[in-house]
């Protein structure tokens, strides 16, 4: 059963490299070859025969998985298709809108990437009027400005 | 199942399952286990034939190894088993020498690497010319040579060692009987 297919060209030291105890080393070999364990003909028997069983048994019927594989190519297409257009559409309205950011509704648009936060103020009592002093008084930094205290006061 | 399937898996058994047998018989030390792993072996090959798409050798390979595997996995919760079918046609001392070589063996086994493990199993086992073993591997003609001849003489350096502690052991009275098989596995 388990001979040679060629024995012509089946040698224990076929390719070996060229050295030195190359003879002791074929001689252990050869032992080993001679020695080595093997199963008993009726043991290879059941085996063949436990074999022959599996093959004589009908198929078990396919599970769910089986059932998928068994709908063939179709099915794997169409589940990527889906995935692909989830993502299309995901990436649609989460990337393309601004990360989510929402302006308020009538301003102008914001530049792609840009987040814009606004706040509406309401002064007390003025009736959205502007104040009539100014808010910052340029004589008050002269030193910080270097224009003259004197040359503000003709130009006024 | 079709006859040309059928066919080819039968045909497949004739050529390797006497080896695959052998290699596994050598690697767990008992025949009654050895039986049942290479009919696992074979029942995968029925079951998933259609996976065999370049070397019968090289896939059946790789089936007998997972099984040998999970068996010393599974194994860590049983008792070691050191039985052996006696070869009837030896006598009685021929056989003991055999029995003491194959012991050695399994554990020189064991300690190899995996691609050593491998190309012992193609050459001693399966008795393939380099030529298939290097389809089957996937290395060079002239590669297999040198590799199978350094995987040849790890084996040797093993089983010497085997050997020393062995006699290391039968001199200090033989107390744990065995103990070098006992670090194998």
């Amino acid at each position: 059963m388990n001979e040679p297919q060629d024995s012509k060209t089946w040698t224990l030291v076929e390719g070996w490299p060229a050295e030195a105890g190359n003879g002791d080393l074929a001689r252990f070999a050869t032992e080993v070859r001679a020695g080595r364990p093997a199963l008993s003909e009726e043991a290879m028997g059941r085996v063949l025969a436990a074999m022959r069983r599996e093959m004589d048994a009908p198929a078990a019927p396919a599970g769910f998985w089986g059932r998928v594989s068994g709908w063939g190519w179709p099915l794997h297409r169409a589940v990527l298709v889906g995935v692909l257009a989830l993502g299309i559409v995901v990436y649609a309205t989460v990337f393309r809108k601004g990360g989510g950011t929402r302006v308020e509704k009538g301003g102008p648009p914001a530049p792609a990437g840009e987040v814009v936060d606004r706040y509406r103020v309401n002064y007390s009592g003025s009736g959205g009027e502007a104040p009539q002093r100014p808010l910052v008084r340029p004589e008050d930094y002269s030193s910080l400005t270097g224009v003259g205290h004197g040359k503000m006061q003709e130009e006024k | 199942m079709g006859d040309g399937r059928r066919d080819e898996i039968e045909r497949l058994f004739r050529e390797h399952g006497k080896g695959v047998g052998g290699y596994v018989l050598a690697r767990v030390g008992s025949a009654e286990l050895a039986e049942a792993i290479t009919a696992r072996v074979f029942l995968t090959v029925v079951r998933r034939f259609d996976q065999c798409r370049t070397s019968p050798a090289g896939w059946l390979w790789s089936i007998a190894r997972t099984e040998i595997a999970r068996h010393f996995r599974d194994r860590k919760e049983h008792a070691p088993l050191d039985e052996r079918i006696p070869d009837r046609s030896a006598g009685p001392e021929e056989e003991a020498v055999r029995h003491e070589m194959q012991g050695r063996m399994r554990v020189a086994l064991a300690r190899l690497n995996e691609e050593q493990q491998r190309l012992i199993y193609m050459k001693f086992f399966q008795e393939m010319p380099n030529v298939e073993i290097a389809k089957a591997t996937g290395y060079s003609v002239s590669n297999v040579g040198v590799m199978v001849h350094r995987a040849i003489k790890k084996l040797r350096e093993w089983m010497e060692e085997e050997q020393g502690v062995a006699a290391e052991v039968r001199r200090g009275g033989g107390g744990s009987g065995g103990g070098g098989e006992e670090r194998e596995l």
